[in-house]
């Protein structure tokens, strides 16, 4: 009866225990349970401004890659644009020197009269003062015959006179009227900013050709 | 009451305080998550919050690199076009400027 009574006793502590443990155990799950279920609730509640932030980024990259490639395409552009307009540019100087090495050749002469004669036609003849450089005002021109060739193509008689003013360019003339108030520039400086624009495009055809 | 009856009764007894201890640390421990889950709410909300912005600075930062390798990258091509252009200018000076001789004395 004490050994029966005995093994009673202790089936009752160790149910006991094992209920208590299993009470802990349960409770141990549910309060998991309840810290799990509200970090889900916290990242469900987060989930509308991590979806912003990410779209914000999203959109931002979209426009540091537009805008990349704009500025990049414009500083392209604008530098090959410069440097193509500086060569260009270089060919005018280059032209310019050779105009004025020009003058040392038998062709000048002829130039210098041809560009005379069609300013006095643009002047429409008349009484017409010429003025050139110091050293084209020593040149041989035979200002009748230019005179002749200029009343021929206009009708108006022509008279022209060397004016003492000296102009201050490598080469070329300007004619005026007495009055001063119609001039005809040109002078090799005149000639290559007059046509400059229009030149370009072939300069560039054959400045950068193969 | 028999000895044996009066330790069964003790033993109940016992059992009873053993389930009533564990009772009352079962409440302990569910309040002490009660008193949690707000913390763990916040927490999880920061973090994911954080984890975002972290991604989105690091989005921010790849376009900027990727950007800067771009920009890197074309301008070296635009260099390489400009030296190009560089060298058949060099070539084609003389020539260019003879054309542009060539026309002003033909048309002026």
């Amino acid at each position: 009866m004490k050994a029966e009574g005995s093994g009673i006793v202790s089936r009752i502590l160790v149910d006991a225990k094992e209920d208590a443990e299993s009470i802990i155990v349960e409770a141990n799950k549910l309060a998991e349970m309840m810290v799990e279920q509200q970090k889900e609730l916290g990242r469900q509640k987060a989930s509308e401004r991590v979806s912003s932030v990410l779209n914000d980024a999203k959109n931002e990259v979209g426009l540091i890659q537009r805008a990349t490639f704009t500025q990049t395409k414009r500083k392209a552009g604008w530098a090959i644009l410069s440097e193509k307009d500086r060569l260009i540019s270089s060919v005018i100087g280059e032209a310019k020197l050779k105009l004025v090495d020009l003058e040392k050749t038998e062709k000048y002469v002829p130039l210098l009269e041809k560009l005379i004669v069609q300013a006095g036609i643009v002047l429409g003849g008349g009484s017409i003062q010429v003025a050139l450089n110091e050293h084209d005002s020593k040149l041989p021109l035979k200002f009748d015959k230019l005179a002749k060739e200029i009343e021929a193509k206009t009708g108006a008689k022509t008279r022209l006179e060397v004016s003492r003013e000296r102009l201050h360019v490598s080469g070329g003339v300007t004619l005026r009227t007495p009055d001063g108030k119609v001039v005809v520039d040109n002078t090799f400086e005149t000639i290559l900013r007059r046509r400059e624009i229009d030149l370009k495009p072939r300069i560039a055809k054959v400045l950068f050709k193969e | 009451m028999s000895g044996a009856l009066a330790r069964i009764v003790e033993a109940e007894k016992q059992a009873a305080e053993i389930l009533n201890e564990a009772n009352i640390r079962a409440q302990k421990i569910k309040g002490e998550a009660e008193e949690n889950v707000q913390k763990a709410f916040t927490e999880a909300y920061e973090e994911a919050i954080a984890t975002a912005e972290k991604e989105a600075a690091h989005l921010r930062k790849t376009a900027r690199e990727n950007a800067e390798r771009e920009v890197e990258s074309a301008l070296g091509e635009v260099e390489q076009q400009i030296r190009d252009m560089q060298s058949k200018a060099r070539k084609n000076l003389d020539e260019a400027a003879n054309a542009v001789l060539a026309e002003i004395l033909l048309s002026e």
